[in-house]
């Protein structure tokens, strides 16, 4: 079955590996994030939940209450607290709570760096998310709504410790314990440090994920909460931070220009194509119409020899078989066009390529009169005929010559 | 080991593609058009000659017919020696007919043609105009199969109603 073109697709750390999910319903489990991603289908929007142990996630108090002013101070206290570029930091925050004049704010940032291993994996499928949230966020929807909930879960193999507020990570921090008794070792440090932050201790519960054994007893006693397993953490759209990295969008957008450079490559491929395959089918066709004509004329070409040396032996007797070309037939219509009885011969000499004619007139534009009708006699017109000007004579009349080539 | 371009390879790159591209499709329109072009006057000409050809089939029967005029009525030479005689003799005879005088008659030795054999004479004339043409539309009939082979006509400068003519008369035979 193809997927729907606008299938929201996740991928998400487990405690060990990933998983793939389409919208809340897990499809895959992959031990490493290229094998993840390799089991994503083709098509549909991604988004990607991160680990908390490459982000640096700080619980904030700030003096301001607009989000743009919040931002700006989250950006500044980045860019004081981390040793790096604020090019390099991507992060986002989420508002815990207000306060009269003052905001609580849990932030998450990482740098280009820790975000490598993961864009590595993404730029090797040439597939990029179109989100990325940390994982906590999802962790965080999952937990009862207006309680204060201690959710412990493991996640690529570290554990971590989340006080969640209202559905909303107010103080995360990953710990080096993952059994039990290192976990005891560590619990009270880690209350001791919330408070100092801040952060309510008063849990409504505590919940547990499966991985987390055998630390019930020690939460039980320090929370003083009823203990409870962490449902299943199925991905939320609803985190408000977007930790996508700005060359991970550029690379998206890259592979998405490409896509489309590579469909609009295809079509013109394909006009191309077509172009080649039309010229090619008209040239074949042609070349057969070529073919059968030149079959109907080889078919025909005795017939036609035979009817040509028919022909070419009755035109060779026509000087003496054909009346048209006697020479009284050849007078007798240069008689006739003569303008009048003034314009005469005075000689005519005929041979089988030509016939010549001298005479006289009484003027030079009845000369040129003649010449004209013999140009237009009708019965003449299979003759090619020429003269020069008419030459006037010492007795004032006009002396003409006309040649025909028959 | 593949790597990936840097921007500058890549227009290189693109450039040298699409220089590729224009080429290659230059030279295919160009043949498409110069391969186009040939077969398209092929087709026309080879239309105009089975035009021709039929219109010449179409007259088949004329030509067959006159094929059929030609071998019952060109004649046959029975003597080479006495071909020439028998043409100056009718000739001869015909000019004193008409009244046109007959000079200087010179006879010439059978000229085989492709088409015909020809035996021809020289002959000069001397007559007013009009018995000179009933001479000539006398001695021109088709089933005679003479051809006058050259003539000259120059109308005398002292007397314009007398005309000199110098004439190749030829009856055409059949070949053999």
């Amino acid at each position: 079955m193809k997927p729907p073109l606008d299938a929201l697709y996740y991928i998400t750390p487990q405690a060990e590996g990933w998983a793939v999910w389409r919208d809340a319903q897990r499809l895959h489990i992959a031990s490493t994030l290229p094998e993840a991603v390799d089991l994503l289908p083709a098509g549909g929007r991604l988004e990607f939940a991160l680990p908390s142990y490459p982000l640096i996630l700080e619980r904030l108090r700030l003096p301001a209450t607009e989000r743009d002013e919040l931002a700006g101070m989250v950006q500044l206290q980045w860019e004081k607290a981390l040793p790096f570029a604020p090019e390099e930091i991507t992060g986002g925050f989420a508002v815990v709570e207000t306060v009269g004049t003052e905001t609580v704010v849990w932030s998450a940032a990482a740098s280009q760096d820790a975000l490598q291993e993961f864009g590595d994996a993404w730029s090797k499928a040439n597939r990029w998310p179109q989100r990325v949230a940390p994982q906590v966020c999802h962790v965080a929807a999952v937990c009862p709504a207006g309680e204060t909930v201690l959710v412990i879960y493991a996640e690529q193999g570290h554990w971590v410790v989340s006080i969640v507020e209202d559905r909303k990570p107010g103080w995360v921090h990953v710990i080096s314990a993952t059994d039990a008794p290192a976990f005891a070792a560590e619990f009270p440090s880690l209350m001791l440090t919330a408070g100092l932050d801040g952060v309510p201790t008063n849990f409504q519960r505590v919940l547990l994920s499966a991985e987390v054994v055998g630390c019930e007893e020690t939460l039980r006693a320090a929370a003083q909460a009823p203990v409870e397993t962490l449902p299943l953490v199925t991905p939320s759209t609803q985190s408000g931070i977007d930790l996508l990295p700005a060359y991970w969008q550029a690379s998206a957008q890259q592979h998405r220009q490409g896509k489309v450079w590579k469909k609009r490559a295809l079509l013109a491929a394909a006009v191309y194509l077509f172009f080649i395959v039309a010229g090619a089918t008209d040239l074949f066709v042609l070349q057969h119409q070529a073919t059968g004509v030149e079959k109907e004329l080889s078919a025909q070409r005795p017939t036609l020899a035979l009817l040509q040396s028919r022909q070419a032996r009755y035109h060779s007797l026509g000087a003496a078989i054909d009346s048209k070309r006697y020479t009284v037939e050849l007078l007798y219509l240069l008689n006739r066009c003569l303008p009048g009885d003034t314009v005469r011969f005075t000689e005519f000499d005929q041979v089988p390529e030509q016939w010549r004619i001298v005479g006289e007139a009484p003027s030079a534009s009845l000369a040129i009169e003649y010449l004209s009708r013999l140009k237009r006699d009708p019965d003449l017109s299979s003759n090619d005929i020429s003269a020069d000007p008419p030459r006037l004579l010492a007795n004032e009349r006009a002396q003409f010559q006309v040649i025909g080539k028959p | 080991m593949s790597r990936t371009l840097s921007s500058r390879e890549k227009t290189l790159a693109i450039i040298v593609a699409a220089v590729v591209l224009i080429g290659g499709t230059y030279l295919l329109i160009e043949s498409y058009a110069g391969k186009r072009s040939a077969l398209t006057s092929k087709i026309a000409s080879g239309k105009k000659q089975l035009r021709s050809l039929h219109e010449l089939v179409g007259q088949s029967a004329l030509w067959e017919q006159r094929e059929q005029w030609l071998q019952a009525k060109q004649p046959h030479m029975e003597n080479a020696d006495t071909a020439g005689v028998q043409l100056l003799d009718a000739v001869r005879e015909l000019a004193r007919r008409h009244e046109v005088l007959l000079e200087n008659p010179t006879i010439r030795t059978p000229d085989h043609r492709p088409g015909c054999i020809s035996v021809a004479l020289e002959i000069e004339t001397k007559s007013a105009w009009s018995p000179l043409v009933e001479f000539l539309q006398e001695l021109q009939t088709p089933d005679q199969f003479v051809a006058l082979e050259s003539a000259n006509l120059k109308v005398d400068p002292a007397d314009t109603t007398q005309v000199h003519g110098r004439f190749k008369i030829a009856r055409w035979y059949a070949p053999n």
